[in-house]
């Protein structure tokens, strides 16, 4: 079909067209820029923040209560610790048995002469890298570098800092720049194939512990780079906070034990539970992702009792005593998230098992037939650890710009388990129903 | 084909570096300059429109997944950001009377006397509905079907305003002519 005489005059004369640009047009973008720049830091702050203060709750979480530091009965393996460390060559030696051999086997070529005992301190002075040669494992530690190149390696070993992809891909291209101007060592060109097949590019390993004499490696830093800048791309983290209600299902294991259920089921009340996410998304697809993290959880209950004081024959008191009992879940999630494509809104159903790294309780309960109540760590009549739960939940995301987005969802999380022992009467199970708001940050 | 350079540059702009920035918006901002004033009015909303795609550039970079044409990709964008900066304002439907004005001939060498500048001022003389769909349809290529989705309008009543236009800009270019005898 012909294009029509006015388009094709049009489309010839104003298709390729191009207009000067003021100069202060650049000024707003960048300062636009700016802002923005200024915004995402600040977000990561306060995502590295909570990140810290989540991981000390948890490290408190965890020892709460009090550890006693094995001081007192661990004399004896002090004392060989310390012989050990009186004699670092010795121990050296002995636990590495392949530096000695390699420099039995490098003696022939090597123009120095060093014995098979004093071999690891030799390479420590050349290196003059300490701290390196005394901790590497044996069978990572590379060849014994040559004169013109082991400087750089130790910079590298030493100073480099984590890099992100793109500047891991430029500093290999560097060192393989460097490096590629030195003559291989004959000895080591078998193990560089090993050394490569071995490497896992997501971890980034150190340089110096490539071989670096291996033809096919800038071919595998180019698909790392790749594989590295696809997977940065499908991941996600999820910080979320939130409320919850926990209903509480009391039962017996038979029913002699009905006057322990009626004493528990008249004195602890559901009151508001807390809820906290760490988490990260992986995208498999443009459409499912696997979720996993760290789940805080705080079931709470409110206890009440009456406390009857009596002050003599004529006066009696009862004061209505409110407490609260409660019970920290720490958890890690593995789920699947099937979302709904949006543009700026999103909604992910996510669905999964929960694997339970530690319970602990705190509180107290009411015995039948006894005025005070018991302390429920006294008894230790709950679990340390309840196995595995269930967790739904609906993911709703507003994407905020920057690869950030506003998360809201509601989540239901079911423990089939029972939270007592299989000792004590009752069997305790609950049930969660709540509501997390928090933020995405999409990682590159 | 990206050349290496441009890719780096993409990537550097993908993590805020102003440089980066700086160095694709002098590639770039001449030849989008020409698109957003095909679209606006006048100067100082295609500066506006201007400022804003590259905004809206730089924010969604890292959707760009290096397939195809960067400078097409940045086009595409910055049409985008024309149209919802006039869908903003009610885009409507425009009667100009030039309905039963029949399409007269015109002599070709009038088209070739006109300069970029003059058919630049043609078109921005257009009524804003006639504008956007004539640049869609005449100048970016867009089918009725898509002009009629990116508008939220029907392809008849796309098919209709593109007449329009040109029967304005026939009229245009006649006025002219005969003012140049």
């Amino acid at each position: 079909m012909s294009q029509h005489p006015i388009d094709k005059l049009f489309q010839e004369g104003l298709g390729k067209h191009q207009a000067s640009v003021p100069d202060s047009l650049w000024a707003n973008i960048a300062a636009d820029q700016e802002k923005k720049v200024k915004k995402a830091w600040n977000f990561k702050v306060a995502m590295f923040s909570a990140s810290l203060l989540l991981i000390f709750l948890t490290g408190l979480f965890f020892f709460q209560g009090g550890q006693q530091p094995a001081v007192a009965n661990h004399n004896t393996p002090l004392a060989e610790e310390t012989s050990k460390v009186e004699h670092p060559a010795n121990t050296l030696n002995s636990e590495t048995p392949t530096a000695s051999e390699r420099a039995t086997t490098t003696k022939s070529t090597s123009e120095t002469n060093l014995s098979p005992v004093s071999t690891s301190l030799e390479v420590k002075n050349s290196v003059n890298t300490p701290a390196i040669s005394s901790s590497l494992p044996n069978e990572e530690t590379p060849p014994i570098p040559t004169e013109e190149n082991k400087t750089f390696l130790n910079s590298q070993a030493i100073a480099t800092p984590p890099a992100t992809s793109a500047e891991q891909v430029a500093n290999d291209r560097l060192y393989l720049t460097s490096v590629s101007t030195t003559p291989p060592l004959p000895e080591q060109s078998v193990r560089s194939a090993a050394n490569v097949a071995l490497v896992d590019p997501i971890m980034t390993l150190p340089l110096p512990l490539l071989a670096p004499y291996e033809r096919d490696l800038p071919e595998v830093m180019a698909q790392t780079s790749k594989i590295i800048t696809k997977r940065k791309k499908a991941l996600e983290v999820d910080l979320l906070g939130g409320f919850a209600y926990a209903h509480q299902i009391l039962s017996t294991r038979n029913e002699d034990n009905r006057s322990s259920l009626d004493a528990r089921e008249i004195s602890e009340f559901p009151s508001l539970s807390y809820l906290a996410s760490l988490r990260f998304s992986y995208r498999l697809t443009n459409r499912i992702s696997l979720r996993s993290g760290l789940n805080y959880g705080q079931i709470r209950n409110q206890f009440e009792y009456d406390q009857i004081n009596n002050f003599g024959t004529d006066s009696v008191q009862t004061l209505l005593i409110r407490s609260s009992n409660r019970l920290r879940l720490l958890e890690v999630p593995f789920l699947l998230g099937f979302e709904l494509p949006g543009k700026r809104f999103r909604l992910a159903i996510n669905a999964g098992p929960m694997l339970n790294l530690s319970t602990k309780a705190s509180g107290r309960y009411l015995l039948p037939n006894q005025q005070q109540p018991i302390r429920l760590e006294d008894d230790n009549i709950y679990r340390t650890n309840i196995g595995i739960g269930w967790q739904g939940s609906l993911t709703a995301a507003y994407d905020l710009g920057g690869g950030n987005s506003f998360l809201i969802e509601p989540t239901f999380k079911s423990y089939p388990r029972s939270f007592t022992t299989a000792d004590y009467p009752l069997n305790e199970r609950y049930w969660m129903a709540g509501l997390q708001i928090g933020l995405r940050h999409k990682i590159h | 084909m990206l050349s290496m350079t441009e890719k780096e540059l993409i990537e550097g702009a993908i993590k805020r570096d102003p440089r980066c920035q700086r160095a694709l918006f002098d590639r770039h901002s001449a030849t989008l300059m020409g698109v957003c004033l095909r679209y606006c009015r006048n100067q100082q909303e295609a500066e506006d429109v201007l400022q804003d795609s590259f905004i809206r550039i730089f924010d969604k970079l890292d959707l760009y997944d290096f397939k195809g044409s960067f400078e097409g990709w940045m086009r595409r964008l910055t049409v985008n950001v024309a149209l919802k900066t006039y869908q903003r304002k009610h885009f409507t439907h425009e009667k100009s009377g030039l309905e039963a004005l029949p399409e007269t001939p015109t002599d070709p060498s009038a088209y070739a006397r006109l300069g970029e500048e003059e058919l630049l001022n043609l078109v921005a003389a257009l009524p804003d509905g006639y504008r956007l769909v004539f640049n869609l349809y005449a100048i970016e290529g867009f089918s009725h079907k898509e002009i009629a989705q990116e508008l939220g309008i029907q392809e008849a009543s796309s098919r209709s305003q593109l007449l329009k236009a040109r029967k304005l800009l026939q009229q245009q270019i006649q006025r002219r002519q005969r003012i140049a005898i």
